[in-house]
Formats: C-alpha cells, structure tokens, sequence
C-alpha cells in the first residue's frame, strides 16, 4: 500500500534545478560511453601492432643468431619486399634452413622450406621488410627494417622497426 | 510496502550528491585515459628497445673487425652515435634523429680494475681493452622526455 502524504513536494524551481542536474551527469555519462566506443577500435590495432612487432622483431634476431650463413641468392636483400634466407644447424646437428617472407602484408616463417605460420597477426599489415647484410672479414650481421601499420580512420596506427644482428655461428 | 512520508531530498543534497558522482567519474576517467596512454605508448618503447639492442650489436660489429681501429681510439665518455654508410655501421659524433624522434646516443667509459682484477668504479688502474657502453635511446613522449638505457661491457675479445 502506497502511503503519500503531502508536505509542500517540489517547486518548480527544484524541479528545473534536479532535472538539469540530471541532464548534465547523463550527458557526462554518454559522453564516457561514447569515447569508450571509439577507443575500442584504436585499442585493438595498438595491441595488434605491438605483439606483431614484439613476436616478428624477436623471432628474426633469434634465427639470425643462431644462423651460420646467408643464402644471398636466394634472398632479397635491400629491397622491400625482402626475404631472408638463413642456413645453419640445429641443436642435434642436422642442417635447417628458415626462410623469412612477406605473403600478402603477412610476416611468415618457412623452416626447411616448409611454412610454418605467419608471425604477424591478421589484423596489422607489413607494409615495408628490408634486409640489409652486413659483411666484414670476421663476420656478417643483418639489419632489419619493418613497418607495420594496423587500423583504419581514426584507428590507423604505423611504426617502423629496426634492429641489427651479428650472425654468431659465422665468426 | 513503500511508504513516503518524507519531503525527498533537499537542493543541497541533489548538488552534493552530484558533486560527489561527478568527482567518481572524472576520476574513471582520468584512470581510462592513463591505460590508453600507456598501450598506445608502448609501439614506442618497444621500438627504443629493439634501437638500443641494434645499439649494441652495431658497435660489437665494429668490436669484432678491430678493436685497435674502431674502438680504442674513441674518447672516453665522449657522446658518440651510429650511421648505417656503405653497407654497414660507422661511429658519429654528431647525427639527425632517427624517424624524426628518437635520438641514440652512445657513450664509451674507461673501466678501472682493482689489484684482483675487480672491475672498480674508481680508484682501480684502467684496463685498455675493455670499456663500458651505455647506449641510451631517448623520443619526446608528449611534454616529457623518454629514455631507455642499456649498458653492457665491451672486451677486446679477439685482441685485435
């Protein structure tokens, strides 16, 4: 049972001065929502580009590494889009070779001329891959240049990425 | 049962109240902004990570070809940075930004060794084949500077 008893209620004033009030935070509130919205978007392609470049960047300065020599013929070296043939051995000895290659934007890896994933994700595009090889008497490093851009409008995001490593097997 | 018997609430509390729930939502947000800030900070680091580490393999390069000719002869603690000529890394005292950012600067100390050898930070007698790189990577990161520092031991491995 409702019970309302009457004392005075709200003027007229009040009511303007609570229902502008009210507007104001709910405003405030869309406002928040909206924005949320938008971000979503430029989150994702900022994340996407920064595991890309992580795993890409790592994984390259890993073979190279561990590689004994660059198969020049086969790559393209200091032109984009390259490719980066390394030979050398694995740990019981037996030769291996990885190949690294843009396929459609995709950064992907071939291990004894199979392909073994891509290691970019489907949301960024590698846009520019340069290998440069590097050679002195002593030994022979590689210096890679990569971009990758992700998103699209207000999300679009692209970074170019550089390292350099020594081949530590060819000393 | 509901049962309303009070006049509701006064001005001063609706304007408390509201005060109150704006003060909690700026907060929010000031809290959203500062995680967006730092995941569409990170490219940038990384990116200085993967400078600072080219950093060190570029002067290694130079190190295994002749430490005599690339490396003994840089003053130490002197500000030196890397330039890609020819086909491969040469030693600069002076360079442009890299990407129009990020500035990598790199710097060789003399190291000091104790009478056992210990590697001391002073009061030692300076060892000739072995120096301290700090390579320091650094970008404008809106009103502040970033830097990202990575320091390593650089040894006349191959005495050449």
């Amino acid at each position: 049972m409702l019970n309302f008893k009457k004392q005075g209620g709200y003027s007229l004033i009040e009511l303007i001065i609570y229902m502008g009030v009210l507007v104001a935070i709910t405003i405030i509130i869309v406002g928040m929502l909206v924005r949320i919205s938008h971000t979503k978007g430029r989150l994702a392609a900022a994340q996407g580009l920064t595991t890309s470049a992580s795993i890409a960047m790592d994984r390259m300065t890993r073979e190279i590494r561990s590689a004994s020599n660059i198969n020049t013929s086969s790559s393209i070296l200091g032109t984009s889009p390259g490719k980066l043939v390394l030979t050398g051995v694995d740990v019981l000895g037996v030769a291996r070779t990885v190949e690294f290659s843009i396929v459609t934007n995709i950064l992907r890896i071939k291990e004894n001329g199979v392909d073994t994933g891509p290691l970019t994700e489907s949301n960024v595009r590698v846009t520019n891959l340069v290998f440069d090889r590097s050679a002195s008497s002593t030994d022979q490093a590689v210096r890679t240049r990569m971009t990758i851009e992700s998103g699209a409008g207000d999300s679009y995001k692209s970074e170019n990425f550089y390292s350099t490593t020594i081949l530590r097997q060819s000393l | 049962m509901i049962k309303f018997d009070k006049k509701g609430m006064s001005l001063a509390e609706v304007v408390i109240a509201a005060t109150v729930i704006t003060v909690f939502l700026t907060a929010l947000v000031g809290l959203y902004n500062l995680h967006l800030k730092v995941i569409f900070s990170s490219a940038r680091q990384i990116k200085a990570g993967f400078l600072g580490e080219e950093g060190q393999e570029g002067i290694k390069f130079l190190r295994n070809i002749s430490w005599s000719i690339n490396i003994a002869p840089l003053t130490t603690g002197a500000t030196y940075r890397l330039a890609w000529e020819g086909g491969k890394w040469v030693v600069i005292s002076t360079g442009g930004y890299i990407d129009g950012l990020y500035d990598r600067t790199i710097v060789f100390d003399s190291v000091q060794r104790d009478a056992q050898s210990n590697i001391v930070s002073s009061g030692g007698t300076v060892d000739p084949n072995i120096r301290k790189v700090t390579v320091t990577t650094s970008w404008l990161e809106r009103t502040a500077t970033s830097t990202r520092v990575l320091t390593t031991y650089l040894v006349n491995l191959f005495d050449n």
